[in-house]
């Protein structure tokens, strides 16, 4: 359980450190630098990513 | 290490799951440099327009754009972090998170400070008092005079006193406590601010442009108090309507 529990922490550990250093924000711009925000698209270009290099795997298998 | 090996090669699913991870890793770093620092923001927009063109250029088959376009490509990410290297590095620099029992106030020392002000206002003594929030001050303290005292409004209007060796410069306050005074500050380079406004609050602005602080500028000539904060400048006529100002900007 415990070598679960660490390696789940130190998958999660870089997104972490990346959301202890969104929140500091001085102008409008900035403040859109939300750490749900960041992943969120983070997540849909990696996503777009994904589809684009497995798209025969993933519809034609 | 083998097994590991075999077990990514056989299993397509857990390989596009790593391989979706390492991509959301460095991925992640640059949506959140793009979106905290203009100028990468800028630089992104630019690379993937010198991506398209280049990818259109191989496409089609065009020899000189080919040329042109793959050598810009090849180099771009390197001189793109050569560029932005100072604002990187200031973030990585910044602590993000201070105590927030550290950066509260009692009620006695926003008194303090709004008497303190007002009282020097009267006077037209200039004064310059800078709040730090969460982006820290360090770098402007460690080059000014240490203090580390207890906030009260004898204090501070005796460091502001004309011929005092502490009165150039600004306080510089964490929480309860003066932090230092003499601290110098980058003047703003914004051409819209007033002519008649001297270098003080010229450095006040600065300061709120490029850290989350609160500044509170007192003017020699008219005695008129302002307040800096994200490089705008609040004129501040009572005392209710700084201490409110004040409560309600270390509230948060």
């Amino acid at each position: 359980m415990k070598v679960i529990l660490v390696f789940i922490e130190a998958i999660t550990s870089p997104f972490s450190l990346l959301m202890r250093h969104t929140n500091n924000s001085n102008n409008k711009l900035a403040r859109w630098a939300n750490s749900l925000v960041v992943l969120f698209l983070a997540a849909l270009i990696v996503l777009g990513l994904v589809l684009y290099y497995y798209f025969d795997f993933i519809f034609k298998r | 290490m083998d097994m590991i090996i075999k077990f990514f090669q056989n299993n397509t699913i857990a390989r596009i799951c790593l391989d979706a991870y390492l991509v959301l890793l460095i991925v992640s770093l640059l949506v959140f440099l793009a979106l905290k620092i203009k100028k990468v923001l800028v630089l992104s927009i630019i690379g993937l327009l010198i991506g398209l063109f280049n990818w259109l250029a191989q496409t089609l088959d065009l020899p000189i754009s080919k040329e042109v376009y793959s050598f810009f490509f090849a180099s771009y990410f390197l001189s793109c972090v050569v560029i932005a290297a100072p604002e990187i590095w200031k973030i990585m620099d910044a602590k993000s998170e201070k105590n927030r029992f550290e950066l509260s106030s009692t009620q006695s020392t926003k008194t303090a400070i709004v008497e303190a002000v007002f009282h020097m206002s009267q006077m037209k003594v200039g004064a310059l008092i800078t709040i730090e929030h969460h982006n820290t001050l360090d770098e402007y303290a460690k080059r000014a005079i240490q203090m580390n005292s207890d906030i009260s409004k004898e204090l501070l209007e005796q460091i502001f006193i004309k011929d005092s060796p502490l009165h150039d410069g600004g306080v510089i306050i964490r929480g309860n406590k003066i932090v230092c005074a003499g601290a110098y500050y980058t003047l703003t380079q914004d051409e819209s601010l007033d002519k008649t406004m001297g270098s003080r609050h010229r450095a006040g602005v600065g300061i709120s442009e490029v850290t989350d602080s609160l500044t509170i500028i007192v003017s020699e000539e008219t005695g008129a108090v302002h307040v800096a904060i994200t490089g705008m400048m609040i004129a501040m006529d009572t005392k209710e309507k700084l201490l409110d100002y004040i409560s309600s900007f270390i509230g948060r």
